[in-house]
C-alpha cells in the first residue's frame, strides 16, 4: 500500500487482485443479493482507491481494509435504498392503468417485441409479467421469488428503458 | 447489471494512479490544533488582550475553577480527536472514544459551576449580557483556527457524516477557545462561567454546524 501511495501502478493492481477474495467475501456476508454484490464489490474498489491516503504503515492494514469495506457497502446500501424509495414513489404516482388484452388480440406490435427482447432477462420478465399477461405486482412476485418491492424496480426499470428504445427508433 | 468486472475496475484504477500525501498521525494533528489555540491565544496577549488570571494561585486552586478548566480542556481534545478519528478508517473505537471523553468534559464543566454557585464560593450574580458576548466572541476567535484546521483535516481525510465531523470540529475549537477565555477572564462569578464559557462550544454548535457542514460536503464532493 505504501508503494501504491507512491504512484506504483503494477504493485498496486498487484495489491487490489490480491485483495479482491477478501474484498468479495467480506461483501458476500452483508448483502445475500448475489446480483449486487459485483456492484458494491465495484463500489468497494473505488472507495478503497479514493481513501488510499488514510491508511498509515505503523497502523495494521486489515482493520483499515475492514473499515473501508463496510463503509463503502453500507453507502451503497443506504444509495440504494434511497434510490429505491425514490423509484417506487415515482411508480405509486404514475400507476399504469393496463388492461391485458383479449385472447387472441394481438398483444404487442413486432417494434415492442423486439424493444422487450432487448432487455435484460430481470427486467423483461417483470415487464411481462405485469404488463403482458396482467398479473398483480404479488402474484407476479410470487412466481419469479423476489419481494413486490424489487419486482416493481425491475418493471419501473424494464419500462424506462423499453420507453428509451422506442423513442430512439420510431 | 456492471458494464465491466471488478478486474478491470482494478486494472483502471492502477492505470490512473497518482501519487498521494498520507494524512498526518492523528496525535500530531491534535497537537498541531492545541498549539494554534496557544499561538492564538499568544497572539491576542501581545495585541493587547488580556493576559492570564490574576490575583495568584489562590484564584485558580478552587474546586468549581478548575473542574470548569478540566472540564473545556477535555471537550476540546476530546471533540477534537473525535472528529479528526471519525475521519480516518479503522479508527472508529477512538472516535468513540473521544466523544464520550468530550460529553464527561462537558458534564465536568457545567458540574463545576453549578458546584460554585450552590456554595457560593463566589459571586452568582453580576454579569451583565455584554460581558457574556464578549467572552462567548473571544472563545469564537481564540478557537477559529484550530477549528478549522480539524476541518481542513476531515476534508482531506475521508470523512462519511461531514455534519457530525463539522459539529465535533466546531465543539472541539471553539471548547480550546473557551479554556484560553476561561484562564484569561476576571470573573469570580460561576454563573459567568457556565454561561460564557461552557456554555460557548454549544452555542458554536447550534449556529456553525449547518453552514460549515454545507461547505465541507461541497468540498469533500469536489475532492
Amino acid at each position: 500500500m505504501i508503494a501504491a501511495q507512491g504512484g506504483d501502478g503494477v504493485v498496486y493492481e498487484k495489491l487490489l487482485l490480491e485483495l479482491l477474495p477478501h474484498v468479495r467475501r467480506q461483501v458476500a456476508g452483508r448483502v445475500g443479493e448475489p446480483a449486487e454484490r459485483d456492484d458494491i464489490v465495484q463500489n468497494v474498489l473505488i472507495s478503497l482507491h479514493r481513501a488510499r491516503h488514510t491508511y498509515r504503515s505503523e497502523r495494521p492494514f486489515g482493520p483499515w481494509l475492514r473499515a473501508v469495506v463496510r463503509n463503502a457497502s453500507i453507502d451503497w446500501m443506504r444509495a440504494r435504498g434511497r434510490r429505491l424509495r425514490h423509484e417506487l414513489s415515482l411508480e405509486e404516482v404514475a400507476e399504469p392503468s393496463y388492461q391485458a388484452p383479449l385472447p387472441g388480440e394481438d398483444a404487442l406490435s413486432p417494434e415492442l417485441e423486439g424493444a422487450l427482447a432487448s432487455l435484460s432477462e430481470n427486467q423483461r420478465k417483470a415487464v411481462e409479467l405485469l404488463h403482458v399477461e396482467g398479473l398483480s405486482v404479488a402474484e407476479a412476485a410470487e412466481r419469479v421469488g423476489v419481494s413486490p418491492g424489487a419486482l416493481k424496480v425491475r418493471a419501473h426499470r424494464g419500462v424506462r428503458a423499453l420507453r428509451a428504445l422506442v423513442r430512439r427508433d420510431p | 447489471m456492471t458494464a465491466r468486472t471488478a478486474e478491470e475496475e482494478i486494472r483502471e484504477l492502477a492505470r490512473d494512479l497518482a501519487p498521494v500525501r498520507p494524512i498526518p498521525r492523528l496525535r500530531s494533528a491534535l497537537a498541531a490544533a492545541v498549539v494554534l489555540g496557544l499561538v492564538a491565544l499568544a497572539a491576542q496577549w501581545l495585541l493587547g488582550g488580556p493576559g492570564l488570571r490574576a490575583g495568584g494561585v489562590g484564584t485558580w486552586l478552587t474546586l468549581p475553577y478548575l473542574a470548569t478548566f478540566a472540564g473545556l480542556a477535555l471537550v476540546a481534545l476530546g471533540a477534537i480527536g473525535a472528529a479528526l478519528a471519525g475521519a480516518v478508517p479503522g479508527r472508529e473505537v477512538s472516535s468513540r472514544l473521544g466523544a464520550r471523553v468530550a460529553a464527561f468534559g462537558l458534564v465536568l464543566a457545567v458540574a463545576g459551576g453549578l458546584w460554585g454557585i450552590a456554595h457560593g464560593d463566589a459571586p452568582a450574580a453580576g454579569e451583565d449580557l455584554g460581558a457574556c458576548l464578549s467572552c462567548i466572541g473571544r472563545a469564537f476567535t481564540l478557537g477559529a483556527a484550530p477549528m478549522l484546521l480539524a476541518c481542513a483535516f476531515i476534508v482531506y481525510a475521508a470523512v462519511r457524516r461531514p455534519g457530525l465531523g463539522t459539529a465535533l470540529a466546531i465543539a472541539g475549537g471553539v471548547a480550546l477557545g473557551a479554556a484560553s477565555v476561561h484562564a484569561t477572564c476576571p470573573s469570580d462569578s460561576p454563573l459567568h462561567w457556565i454561561l460564557a464559557h461552557t456554555l460557548a462550544p454549544v452555542a458554536a454548535v447550534i449556529v456553525l454546524t449547518a453552514p460549515l457542514a454545507a461547505l465541507l460536503a461541497r468540498w469533500t464532493r469536489r475532492g
